[in-house]
């Protein structure tokens, strides 16, 4: 996975501190992805803040221009990669929570999974299922839950959990949840 | 527990007390951005006001209640109420009940629709461009907005002067950024408290990450053309208010009464400021030291054989969150989540504390279905369980806190969190 984390660092030659420690985050992330996931090749490698919603085609990802220096600097990489017959998109998002997208064979995202400082943008990952998450919460509040989130309904499943400073979670689609995926190891 | 800080003396000057208010009055006690004043013990305090049930025994105390909270229907949420004032103003005051007290997260947020309520105007905070200022912070169940503005705040017998704060919901913030997103928890009722005193570990809300990148930032600068991300200097962003008090900056300590099994309707306790500075913070010989991670605030517990390596401790948890298949499950519809397992059940935790050794915590664990269908007025439970999927992590809510005395310490290595040799951020019960 070092070569992953190798091929994101070539893309920025200029390192300056703060980069150099998104590299370094990056690079650990990988490393404990290795452990879970055969890797083949890198083949893409884009600086964009990839966020396809679930269901929706990994292809069709939008590629945003950041628009500040700082953002350059800072703004999420992104690079997809084979792991048997999904694949995996990873991203850092600007405050540089790691987000991974998975998709299967037909290229349509079934699995998100994020762990950093802050929470992603949910609206953009669970797309079209993101009113459902947010009326489960909402139902939730009401029910007088307060902690990690578990929301198991007929076409979605959302975990997410953390503190401030430190959010994971995973949503994922289970109809299109390949046979053989194994989440635990995923993670 | 709070029955000893009765006896607890120091007086620095006169409080005086208004009305049923908590605020003291600080004339004659000097300037500084931080004061501390003590109550005499043998001076008659008002009694009655309903979310008072404690007047507070010493300056470095502030109640707690379970309660029903809001709704009427919460349960092991821990409440305190605050006194907040116009800045300088010594009678634009009022006090907000039911503000969450919550270890996982740093900084005081209050609910517009809670202080415009209260008749309290916050002055403006701004950044040094004269911009105001605004933050988006992601709960992990919401997102809240709104503007930063300050407030003075009493916290037991100290004020915090112009404390900055941030305005869940304030309307003048009400120019929402596209990249905030939620679902936002901006209303007291989404929100289920009306407010929340964050003093976790952390010093900060963000802390490094948000001084030195605005991409980074979950802080905006707002100028009429609309709000941006700004990075933030350390020192300018929401911080643990504790930490801002000299005389007891280093951490705190949460003491619960236990409940019957049964549960209670309401449950009093108290949060005291700092760590063996006072006669009523000493950390008592008898308890274990166990290190936090400085950088998460985690730590690694043992639980069956596995290793849950972010597992924290949290009165903003209102349950035990963890995972474990082998408990049964509440059949109940709407109850799939909770525990459910058979009378008498205990599961076993271990820690490892900061001698090396490892400790082992026994917890209760309760049927949360007949628990809550046997006693649906009581709001304080002890063992209350529900499942969290996510590997790797122990969440110790408020059924941990009960029946105990648990004190943390602050990230930092300033010489007052030096306590038994031991720097912060460290938990100990």
């Amino acid at each position: 996975m070092a070569i992953a984390a190798h091929d994101v660092r070539r893309l920025s030659p200029t390192t300056n501190g703060m980069r150099f420690a998104i590299m370094n985050r990056i690079a650990i992330h990988c490393m404990r992805w290795a452990k879970a996931l055969l890797l083949s090749t890198v083949v893409l490698v884009m600086p964009a803040p990839a966020l396809a919603a679930l269901g929706e085609s990994i292809d069709d990802l939008p590629l945003a221009v950041a628009s500040s220096r700082e953002e350059r600097a800072l703004s999420s990489r992104s690079f997809v990669r084979n792991s048997g017959s999904n694949r995996v998109r990873i991203s850092l998002t600007s405050a540089g929570t790691m987000v991974r997208q998975f998709a299967n064979a037909s290229g349509t995202v079934f699995l998100v999974m994020w762990e950093g400082p802050q929470m992603p943008n949910l609206e953009k990952l669970l797309g079209t299922y993101y009113p459902s998450y947010a009326n489960d919460l909402r139902s939730r509040r009401i029910d007088g839950i307060r902690g990690p989130v578990q929301m198991h309904v007929d076409t979605i499943v959302v975990e997410s959990g953390g503190r401030m400073r430190n959010f994971a979670g995973h949503a994922y689609l289970p109809a299109l949840l390949p046979a053989d995926f194994n989440l635990e190891a995923a993670r | 527990m709070t029955r000893n800080f009765v006896h607890m003396l120091g007086s620095v000057c006169t409080w005086r007390w208004l009305g049923a208010l908590l605020l003291a009055t600080l004339a004659g006690c000097g300037g500084g951005s931080e004061q501390n004043s003590a109550s005499p013990a043998d001076e008659a305090l008002p009694r009655g006001t309903e979310t008072n049930t404690n007047t507070p025994a010493a300056p470095n105390v502030i109640n707690i209640k379970i309660d029903g909270g809001i709704s009427g229907r919460s349960v092991n949420v821990p409440f305190a109420s605050l006194t907040v004032c116009t800045p300088g103003s010594t009678s634009s005051c009022s006090t907000i009940d039911h503000i969450l007290v919550d270890t996982a997260s740093t900084g005081l947020r209050i609910v517009s629709s809670a202080l415009s309520r209260a008749g309290i105007n916050a002055a403006d905070y701004s950044t040094a461009m004269g911009e105001p200022l605004a933050e988006c912070f992601g709960f992990v169940d919401g997102s809240v907005w709104g503007r930063l503005r300050r407030l003075d705040v009493g916290l037991g017998g100290y004020r915090l002067q112009a404390l900055p704060v941030q305005i869940i919901g304030d309307e003048q913030a009400a120019t929402l950024p596209a990249d905030c997103t939620g679902p936002f928890q901006n209303t007291v009722e989404s929100f289920g408290a009306n407010g929340v005193l964050g003093v976790s570990t952390f010093l900060q809300d963000c802390g490094a990450t948000c001084a030195v990148s605005a991409a980074a930032s979950h802080y905006y600068r707002c100028p009429a053309t609309g709000c941006v991300r700004t990075s933030v200097p350390s020192q300018d962003q929401l911080q643990n208010p504790i930490s801002l008090i000299p005389d007891v900056s280093n951490g705190l300590a949460i003491a619960l009464p236990d409940v019957p099994d049964n549960g209670a309707t309401a449950a009093t306790g108290a949060l005291i400021m700092g760590i063996n500075t006072r006669a009523n913070n000493a950390l008592p010989a008898a308890s274990t030291i166990f290190p936090l991670d400085p950088r998460s605030g985690y730590l690694s517990v043992l639980y069956k054989g596995m290793t849950l390596s972010n597992s924290f401790f949290d009165t903003g948890s209102n349950f035990l969150f963890f995972n474990d298949a082998s408990i049964p499950k509440c059949v109940a519809p709407g109850y799939s989540r909770f525990y459910c397992p058979a009378p008498g059940t205990v599961i076993t935790t271990s820690l490892t504390a900061q001698d090396g050794r490892i400790r082992t915590l026994e917890l209760p664990l309760a049927d949360v279905y007949s628990r809550y269908t046997s006693n649906p007025a009581n709001s304080a439970f002890r063992g209350l369980g529900a499942s969290s999927s996510l590997p790797g992590s122990f969440d110790f809510g408020i059924p941990f806190f009960l029946g105990r005395t648990v004190f943390t310490a602050f990230e930092g290595v300033d010489t007052q969190s030096n306590v038994a040799g031991v720097f912060g951020p460290w938990v100990a019960f």
